[in-house]
């Protein structure tokens, strides 16, 4: 997997697949989300705490992190670095959740084979249920991986550095809601 | 590892069958449940399982024989008692190796065990676990303590154990999702209404009880990690927990 993001927010995703699959994702930015790094994406980022906070207070224990990363605290862009935090944790649980769903679906692959009564075509089912199954769990994977990589740039652009150990803790927190998006009036 | 967690993991299922048969089944089945599942006076809530208003916690380790009611069997009693009056009990029969949790012993089996992972091991290393090594070499109290791989071993326990319970998560609201699909054919709409409420009591009921595991997990982890080292700071132990293995450590090789 090849990734990429440019400083305006659009990230290139390109997916070389074993089987051969070549897949380009390009995610553009919301329009009406500001740019990491302004004025107006941490006020946001600030207004977006405090309405979540509330709901998921664990929220609360990624704060704590980061009021221990002086790096941010005396930094314009304190609440910036939560709401990435917030939203890497909650990416991460989304994605566990996408693996952990197609291994529960085992049953419903099957169907889909066994559904076809031909034998020689019902082999050549199985073998691309199971290829696509198996590229749907390796994209998965990849931006598993991939996705606090980017965490990790983006808390770089903002603070200059980011230290393990603050990146190690944040891994610890458990955040099971889905962020709203970030957008100006 | 693997044996204490299927242990626990088979008699927390035992409950949550029986769970699942009184909520699910005509009352006739009520008394065969109440041997595994006690209740008291339940009186019209048989399907809610309402926040806890008590636990009953035995500490998983040697401290746990000493409130064992069981001691013959070396087992631990959690005891869960909801609001609504239902009690679930469950046993935890640790690995043996943890009889001797903070001896020497325990530290050299540990370690070894560390090694045949890493610079023994023949297959790809977890390199996770020189992460887990990293971090305890930030906190002095484990560097100058005799007990370094028994907290290494220790913390791995419970990320792996947090990694269960997460996929029992995953699992009760896959269940669920399913069963609900099911009732919504039911074509009588009062039938269809009960079990759709039975299937979510159920559901609730059983992913409180993971919460409780987790809660669990975390503070018999905790608690193991401060005997060793006389103390735990926070970030440490957030530390810790942010490092996930690919697979558990394995037992011990202790009788």
């Amino acid at each position: 997997m090849v990734s990429e993001e440019s400083k305006l927010g659009v990230i290139l995703n390109v997916y070389n697949f074993p089987s051969g699959k070549l897949i380009t994702e390009i995610i553009l930015p919301n329009p009406k989300t500001p740019l990491l790094g302004s004025a107006d994406y941490e006020m946001l980022a600030e207004q977006d705490y405090a309405k979540s906070a509330i709901f998921d207070t664990n929220l609360v224990e990624i704060k704590e992190i980061f009021e221990d990363f002086s790096l941010a605290k005396g930094s314009k862009y304190f609440y910036s670095g939560i709401r990435e935090a917030y939203v890497l944790r909650s990416k991460l649980y989304r994605l566990q959740d996408a693996e952990l769903l197609i291994s529960a679906q085992q049953d419903v692959h099957e169907r889909e084979i066994w559904s076809v009564s031909d034998p020689v075509d019902r082999e050549s089912k199985s073998k691309e249920v199971y290829q696509r199954v198996h590229d749907e769990k390796l994209k998965i994977w990849l931006e598993m991986a991939d996705t606090p990589n980017r965490f990790k740039q983006r808390m770089e652009r903002l603070y200059g550095e980011f230290p393990k150990p603050i990146f190690q803790r944040l891994m610890s927190v458990d955040i099971t809601t889905k962020p709203d998006d970030l957008v100006g009036p | 590892m693997t044996k204490r967690v299927l242990i626990k993991i088979g008699l927390c299922l035992i409950c949550l069958f029986a769970l699942r048969w009184f909520f699910l089944q005509p009352s006739s089945r009520l008394n065969v449940i109440e041997s595994s599942v006690q209740s008291e006076n339940r009186g019209n809530s048989f399907g809610s399982l309402s926040p806890i208003s008590k636990v009953h916690h035995d500490l998983m380790g040697s401290e746990a024989l000493a409130e064992n009611k069981s001691p013959e069997v070396d087992a631990i009693t959690n005891t869960y008692i909801f609001s609504s009056n239902h009690i679930v009990t469950r046993i935890v029969i640790p690995n043996p190796e943890f009889k001797i949790f903070g001896s020497p012993k325990f530290e050299s089996l540990a370690k070894a065990q560390f090694e045949s992972l890493t610079i023994d091991s023949k297959y790809i290393v977890d390199t996770n676990l020189y992460e887990l090594k990293e971090v305890f070499e930030d906190f002095p109290a484990a560097m100058n303590s005799q007990f370094l791989y028994s907290g290494i071993y220790q913390a791995s326990i419970i990320t792996c154990t947090l990694r269960e319970v997460r996929q029992f998560v995953f699992n009760t609201k896959y269940q669920e999702m399913r069963d609900l699909e099911a009732a919504n054919a039911i074509t009588d709409a009062v039938e269809r209404e009960s079990k759709i409420q039975r299937i979510k009591e159920l559901a609730g009921g059983q992913l409180k009880l993971y919460e409780l595991m987790r809660q669990e997990t975390l503070e018999d982890g905790r608690k193991n990690l401060i005997k060793l080292y006389g103390d735990l700071p926070k970030p440490i132990f957030q530390r810790l927990l942010g490092i996930e293995l690919r697979n558990a450590m394995g037992r011990l090789p202790y009788p």
